[in-house]
């Protein structure tokens, strides 16, 4: 299931929002964009994870940024974050 | 001597080829009545000249530099479409009469010339005029292959024609349709694009296209459809960490009626959740002979709905709560 994210929050906006999906038993597996500078969208897919489950944290951080402690990657991609495409990757907690 | 017998070997095969050629002089020109004078595209009535269509054009950018002059722009407009029409149509009609026949009158040549040489092959003395016609055979339905796949891509001539006037068909209805515009709205330099398309779509080109997209149509579909569930694709809504909370609380919730050792009670429970959310406003539909994973996956539906619709969180908290 691939839903689309404003592209103008924030890169911590961006993750909050993937983070709630997550919370309704769903898991992010790609990271794209739909490539409008003028209507700019994050595309994520998520697969179901079924009733009741849910995956443990996930982390986005900037491609240039260290990988968080204790993490493992999920999938990078290059999505808009304030309106502008930056690469980032997504950790999750082990 | 030895060009003599050859001669001899091959006087089957100049009678026969002989033959089919004054046979094929008689068939040029059953193509259909004498055009009308008001309608022969060589005859003054109707011919756009160049200088009558500068004339127009020069008049009617004179008209549009004036607003109370646009209803005689419209005029010239549609005069110019027409005359310009009228050309392009018979111009069509004498070009799709062409292509049958001329493409007929090929491929009839191009059958008797095999039939005659496949005949002459078999009544021919000697290898060597075997030999040589054998070639000249092969040559021919090589030659008419490489006609029709690089002029007609191996299409009929009736599938090309069909093709062309239903795209013709549809410029025209595009162009009479917008003719009812204003010429604000419709002026002559959108026209004249239309009529190029118009013209383009009578083309042995446009033809071929046109049948090419009628295939590429399915996928045209396909992309259509795309752009539905594109255009239908939920928006995530930003998520406070109360949200994410309340989100993973629902579906923990969840997770226990799921994962309930007394399956009957949980089961139970989903049907009141749902029949409270239902009670609420929520768009849910179940019945009693849901199996419990359909109810589960139901209300599981439900709370990942709200990720993207922030009046539902709220009245799927209560429905939890109760």
């Amino acid at each position: 299931m691939s839903v689309e994210i404003d592209g103008t929050y924030t890169l911590e906006e961006l993750e909050s929002a993937i983070l709630d999906k997550e919370a309704a038993a769903n898991e992010l597996t790609i990271l794209d964009n739909n490539d409008d500078v003028s209507d700019p969208k994050t595309l994520a897919t998520f697969k179901k994870l079924g009733p009741g489950k849910r995956p443990k944290p996930i982390h986005l951080v900037s491609s240039t940024d260290p990988q968080p402690a204790n993490t493992k990657l999920v999938c990078s991609g290059t999505v808009y974050t304030s309106g502008a495409k930056i690469v980032v990757a997504a950790y999750r907690d082990k | 001597m030895k060009m003599n017998k050859v001669y001899v070997q091959f006087q089957p095969v100049v009678l026969i080829l002989g033959l089919c050629s004054g046979l094929l002089t008689g068939c040029g020109t059953i193509n259909g009545p004498t055009i009308p004078k008001a309608l022969d595209r060589n005859g003054l009535i109707s011919t756009f000249s160049t200088n009558a269509f500068q004339a127009n054009l020069k008049e009617y950018r004179e008209a549009m530099g004036r607003k109370t002059s646009y209803p005689r722009a419209q005029v010239l407009r549609d005069q110019m479409i027409g005359s310009i029409r009228v050309e392009i149509e018979m111009n069509y009609r004498i070009f799709e009469q062409q292509l049958y026949s001329g493409r007929a009158t090929f491929n009839t040549a191009a059958d008797i010339t095999e039939l005659a040489l496949a005949g002459a092959a078999t009544i021919t003395h000697g290898e060597q005029a075997k030999t040589i016609i054998g070639a000249v055979l092969l040559a021919t339905k090589g030659s008419r292959l490489s006609y029709d796949k690089n002029f007609f891509r191996e299409k009929t001539t009736e599938a090309i024609i069909a093709s062309m006037q239903s795209e013709r068909s549809k410029k025209l209805a595009q162009i009479i349709d917008s003719m009812n515009l204003t010429v604000q709205a419709y002026p002559f330099e959108k026209a004249w694009v239309d009529l190029v398309d118009y013209f383009y779509a009578g083309t042995i080109e446009g033809g071929l296209l046109a049948l090419t997209s009628e295939a590429g149509r399915g996928a045209a579909a396909s992309k259509e459809k795309l752009q539905i569930v594109e255009a239908s694709r939920i928006r995530l809504l930003k998520a406070s960490a109360a949200d994410i909370r309340a989100t993973g609380d629902l579906t923990d919730e969840l997770g226990k009626l799921v994962n309930a050792t007394d399956q009957a009670a949980a089961r139970d429970k989903a049907l009141a959740i749902l029949g409270r959310l239902k009670s609420d406003g929520v768009n849910v539909t179940f019945d009693s002979t849901d199996s419990n994973e359909q109810l589960y996956q139901k209300l599981q539906d439900q709370i990942d709905a709200a990720t993207a619709d922030s009046a539902l969180k709220p009245k799927l908290i209560r429905a939890f709560a109760n």
